[in-house]
């Protein structure tokens, strides 16, 4: 009977703190995982980048958030020469790091900061460039270092980058999450006591939020910046609450421990619609799921049997099955939101006796191959498994025997890199916005046979387009050359494009100013609580 | 003392009171009784899954998926428990997902029962090197956590059914060497082994012939526990994804892509969790029976 | 007393050496490249890929690596995590205390519940009680805690909203972590409410993970009791016409006490195989859920620092199991 008792009261303790957890101004997100550290440089991953770039700083130019717009950060302005090679920023004054327990900024923003930011990632020889492992992926991935040719402080407000060829989406480039700018006199300060390691575990930035403390698979803690250049913040505290399950982050948000969620279930998404404490968002992702054929290999280099294989795939069903209904059904590499995609494309139709006829026609019976499914969920595809049983069960029915072949994700990553699949099943979310971070990476010659092109397809009439574009700065040039070499991709069908998934963010009544960032990142600037 | 009794199991008629001793001392414990009872209903299951199970566990109805069971609202005859993700039928998944199960628990017992006897029967009869090896590489085994050991070795080998199996056999080799060494080391103190040295019987002779009848009863014993103690680590490996594939109708991996439907299609979790639950109780219910009929201890306890 | 200490010891060694063997072993054999990995989607270039191999290691011969590990493991280095690139020994002492704080309150719970009950069961042996609760603790032995943990979190949190869902306290509660155990350390903030969260925090995992010790204690006592309930010198306290209070609890109970003891100091295996299932699924920041996760991240330097330091603690409290039980039962220690 005590121990009822006892049990009751500690029940009801919890409900009062559940109450409790809707205090003012401390808004809590719920997140999916713990950041790999406090730096966006060297990593990849969006965890991380959520929990240090998009908080605690800034970059030259950013994206306005909520779109891919690139609008001035810490630079206000910028000039670009004549042939596309020479950037000039103008950069903002009377910017203040922020000021925590560990650092008390002694200077403001200046020239310094930027070349220190850069100058670390690019140069080998640089004392911070091998501090926390020295993997800049990003940096490396979009070949900044041979790209850059030098970046010259013409004085403490003015920097200019001097590029070795034109690169039409460098503005965007800067935009991203790796170009955040480090202070460089906190650098200076933790090289003196020898402590140089923890710059990315007690970060200082110039953003909206300065970070308090972190507690590994726990809790990250943001205190807003008093003197942010943008305007101090609305809310006093940012927390993100780390939990890895979508059930139960789902759960945490209902009962008020957190406002607002990364990644829920799109099983539970209909539970939340319903959900009067919470209004769940919603905006198209700046993502593709596709299909890859290895197109080197017979019968996959015949665009007609691609095509028969496109046609034989049921791909409303993957958007009911895997996506639970809300996804969009993909017939472009570029995904709707982007700039320059073209409606015009028309997608392959869904149809099994006209795909067993051009198989046929193709020469092709009896053909045993394989579909490899990645081992991990992804916003573009959330469970590839049961994509890859539903592809296998529709192939089925126009006479081709598909196995189904899974590895984890790093033997995944570097087998269908060395071409052993048939089939892959892969995807990608825009890191800029820009539609050659699309079609370049994913489908260019340059990237065929051991890059990013899992096809290993390389079309001369596809990647002249690219190259052209990529060589002009007038938008409209490039939207043309882009709409015409998604008409070359279709023809040529060398993925299955399969579905742009839609991103849906449950956030609790109580927020508002909150925005869906197409680039999968999550913000906090701007939210306000009531 | 009973071993006293096992050791006329060379008798043929002995044998046959040893047995119906047994059976008279098991038939009484109805909790071992039910257990049995529900362990036959489950290999039953497994072996005529094709014939009993309503549909094929890989067949996907795509006009019925997530349908409730028949209880709830919207659910039909037709699917009787329900259906999962991408519409196949889960009441077809569970019973052929008992195959896997006694594949599991028989393969995994087999295994960690040859390689662990073997090794006892090596400790116990040739001291020093050997011996010592032997048992340090167990004690090796046994200061790893069992699942994590199962783990990282699955990480190893590649996440797959048969991996996980033998995984899980080599977290369960240390406690039958052990059990063997123990019997054995007793064994072979006893009046009638040195007999049989005298009169010339080899190692070989001596190692299975005299002396592993003789530690039977410990090892069944061990080995019913350890058949669930296979079914549930192969079920929590498949749980972390490590174990068996979808769309392998295992039940561990099945609860594991059930899990983001926890909130709206409970039944895909509750069911196939209360199918590893019922079918481990049983095991252990007959465990249990078994040392209790088995074991002179526990025997003097009862009366 | 001491020889036998040195003869455990002796023992121990040679299987310590064995299990950073083990350890090294196994990460290396493990299919998969981890800087693949790291590099995702995006790729690497070959010449990136073989800087980084040199960076890690990779590429020495593979007892030079043994070798070189071992001598940093004699300083007391265990590697650098290479996800997060903090020292593994580090990230261990960090989130060790939750385990420890998670697997005392299981014990507590195991020992709470499942030692009273298989007492009582003992003494009335036979009843209806006794039945239903060797039914019950059988059933708890047979329970896979990941499934039960999750029906745990259906009901209390989701249908009845009376505990938090995950993790170790509201999120709301800021305070330095002093001790790394969050009751104590709640306790010390002083703040209102912060000890109860983290109380409540603890409840489900607590239990989850609790209920296969508390299956087995309950057996473990009831059989125990039997065997010392038979003794002669019970039935001669009783014949005594003490209380039967008194001699089952101080009598009998006392005595029942070793092998109790036994099973509940051998349970931390269980405790620690159970925690990575239980941690997983409450997101609770333990060792548990570290070594899963680096496990699936193929984080090499974790996966084999966590398995070496895991077992080294599962051997240093099997010794101290093994010590006490030498000093309570002499017996034990002259047998070899």
């Amino acid at each position: 009977m005590i121990k009822k008792t006892l049990a009751v009261s500690l029940l009801t303790g919890a409900m009062a703190l559940a109450g409790q957890a809707q205090a003012a101004n401390t808004m809590v997100y719920c997140s999916e995982g713990s950041p790999e550290g406090f730096n966006a440089a060297l990593t990849t991953s969006g965890t991380t980048m959520d929990a240090s770039s998009r908080q605690i700083y800034n970059r030259l130019s950013q994206f306005k958030i909520g779109t891919t717009e690139v609008v001035p950060g810490l630079a206000e302005s910028w000039d670009v020469s004549a042939d596309g090679t020479e950037y000039t920023f103008h950069l903002r004054k009377g910017v203040d790091f922020h000021t925590t327990k560990y650092f008390t900024p002694g200077r403001q923003f200046t020239a310094d900061d930027v070349l220190f930011t850069f100058d670390r990632q690019r140069d080998e020889k640089h004392p911070y460039h091998d501090v926390n492992g020295g993997t800049y992926e990003y940096f490396d991935g979009m070949d900044m270092g041979s790209l850059i040719k030098d970046i010259v402080k013409i004085d403490d407000y003015t920097v200019k980058f001097i590029l070795n060829r034109p690169e039409a989406p460098f503005i965007a480039n800067l935009a991203m999450d790796f170009a955040s700018i480090l202070s460089a006199e906190y650098a200076d300060q933790l090289a003196t006591s020898g402590k140089q390691t923890e710059m990315n575990w007690k970060p200082v930035g110039t953003g909206p939020f300065a970070f308090v403390q972190y507690k590994k698979d726990a809790l990250i803690r943001y205190k807003a910046h008093d003197s942010y250049w943008g305007g101090r913040q609305d809310i006093d505290n940012l927390v993100f609450a780390i939990t890895p399950d979508a059930s139960v982050r789902y759960q945490k948000v209902k009962a008020g421990e957190c406002h607002l969620m990364a990644y829920p279930n799109p099983a539970d998404l209909g539970m939340m619609a319903k959900d009067s404490s919470i209004n769940l968002m919603k905006r198209e992702g700046l993502n593709v799921g596709y299909l890859g054929y290895n197109t080197v290999k017979p019968p996959f280099d015949n665009p007609k049997v691609r095509k028969a294989l496109n046609m034989a795939i049921n791909k409303d069903a993957i958007i009911d099955a895997v996506f639970n209904g809300v996804a969009q059904v993909a017939k472009n590499p570029l995904p709707p939101t982007i700039w320059s995609y073209n409606d015009k494309v028309v997608d392959d139709s869904y149809n099994p006796e006209m795909a067993k006829k051009m198989l046929m026609d193709a020469g092709v019976t009896s053909l045993k191959t394989n579909v490899w499914a990645m081992p991990v969920q992804r916003p573009y595809n959330p469970n590839a498994r049961r994509m890859a049983e539903l592809i296998q069960a529709d192939w089925k029915k126009v006479g081709v025997d598909a196995e189904i072949v899974t590895y984890e994700w790093g033997e995944y990553l570097k087998r269908s890199k060395a071409g052993e699949h048939d089939s892959v099943l892969l995807g990608w979310t825009g890191d800029n916005g820009d539609p050659d971070n699309f079609l370049r990476v994913l489908l260019g010659c340059q990237a065929a046979n051991g890059g990013a092109n899992r096809a290993n397809w390389c079309n001369k009439e596809f990647d002249d387009l690219l190259n052209k574009a990529l060589a002009t700065s007038d938008q409209a040039e490039r939207t043309k050359l882009y709409e015409q070499a998604q008409l070359v991709f279709k023809r040529e069908a060398p993925w299955a494009t399969i579905a742009h998934s839609l991103v849906f963010k449950p956030v609790r009544k109580e927020v508002s100013g909150f925005k869906i960032d197409p680039l999968g990142g999550h913000y906090f600037e701007g939210v306000t609580l009531k | 003392m009973s071993t006293e009794t096992l050791n006329y199991s060379r008798d043929r008629s002995a044998l046959a009171v040893v047995l119906s001793d047994f059976w008279h001392e098991f038939k009484q414990n109805h909790g071992a009784l039910a257990g049995l009872v529900v362990m036959g209903l489950v290999v039953l299951m497994a072996v005529f899954a094709d014939v009993i199970a309503p549909h094929s566990p890989i067949e996907q109805y795509r006009t019925a998926m997530l349908v409730p069971p028949v209880w709830q609202d919207g659910g039909s005859w037709e699917f009787i428990l329900g259906t999962d993700s991408v519409g196949r039928d889960l009441l077809s998944r569970l019973i052929h997902g008992s195959r896997y199960s006694l594949y599991i628990g028989l393969i995994v017992i087999f295994i960690s029962l040859t390689v662990g006897v073997m090794l006892g029967l090596l400790a116990a009869f040739f001291k020093g090197f050997v011996e010592n090896l032997i048992m340090r590489a167990m004690d090796i085994i046994l200061a790893f956590p069992s699942l994590l050991l199962a783990l990282a070795l699955v990480a190893i080998l590649g996440p797959s059914l048969e991996n996980a199996m033998v995984a899980i056999a080599v977290v369960l080799i240390p406690h039958f060497v052990r059990i063997t060494r123990a019997q054995a080391i007793a064994e072979l103190g006893k009046d009638y082994v040195a007999a049989s040295q005298t009169m010339g019987a080899g190692v070989g002779r001596l190692m299975f012939i005299n002396v592993l009848p003789n530690c039977m009863a410990p090892l069944i014993v061990q080995a019913t526990l350890s058949f669930s103690t296979a079914i549930l680590d192969a079920a929590a490996l498949g749980f972390l994804g490590m174990g068996a594939q979808p769309p392998t109708p295992e039940w561990g991996s099945m609860l594991a892509v059930a899990r983001e439907f926890i909130l709206t299609a409970s039944w895909l979790v509750t069911l196939p969790g209360l199918a590893i639950l019922i079918t481990v109780l049983s095991i252990n219910l007959i465990g249990d029976g078994l040392r209790d009929a088995l074991d002179p201890k526990m025997k003097r306890g009862k009366a | 007393m001491f020889s036998f200490l040195i003869h455990r010891l002796m023992i121990l060694i040679p299987t310590f050496i064995g299990v950073t063997l083990a350890a090294f072993a196994f990460i290396r054999v493990i299919p998969g490249d981890p800087i693949l990995v790291m590099a995702g989607e995006r790729g690497i270039t070959p010449e990136r890929h073989a800087e980084m191999m040199t960076a890690f290691g990779f590429d020495k011969p593979i007892w030079e690596q043994y070798f070189s590990y071992i001598w940093q493991l004699l300083q007391g280095d265990l590697g650098t995590s290479i996800v997060t690139k903090q020292p593994v020994l580090e990230e261990f002492a960090a989130l060790f205390p939750a385990t420890i704080e998670l697997s005392i309150c299981a014990l507590i719970v195991a020992t709470v519940i499942g030692i009273p009950a298989g007492i009582i069961a003992a003494v009335k042996r036979g009843s209806f009680f006794d039945h239903s609760l060797m039914t019950l603790s059988l059933t708890g032995f047979s329970m896979p805690i990941f499934w039960w943990a999750l029906l745990l979190i259906v009901f209390f949190s989701g249908f009845l909203g009376w505990t938090p869902v995950s993790g170790r306290i509201s999120v709301m509660f800021y305070f330095d972590s002093v001790t790394g155990f969050m009751l104590i350390d709640s306790w010390l903030s002083g703040e209102e409410g912060a000890f109860k969260s983290a109380l409540s925090h603890l409840i489900l995992p607590s239990i989850a993970l609790g209920t296969i010790p508390m299956a087995v204690f309950a057996r473990q006592t009831r059989s125990a009791m039997l065997e010392i309930l038979n003794e002669d010198f019970i039935k001669t306290a009783r014949a005594k016409g003490l209380s039967n209070f008194r001699v089952i609890v101080v009598h009998a109970f006392r005595n029942a006490l070793i092998p109790v003891i036994t099973v509940i100091g051998l349970s931390v295996g269980v405790l620690l195989a159970g925690a990575i299932l239980t941690e997983t699924i409450f997101s609770w920041p333990g060792i548990g859920k570290w070594m899963v996760d680096s496990i699936f991240r193929r984080d090499y330097p974790v996966v084999q620092g966590g398995l070496i330091l895991i077992a080294g603690i599962v051997m240093i409290i099997n010794l101290t199991v093994d010590l006490c039980y030498g000093l309570i039962d002499p017996r034990i220690r002259n047998k070899r």
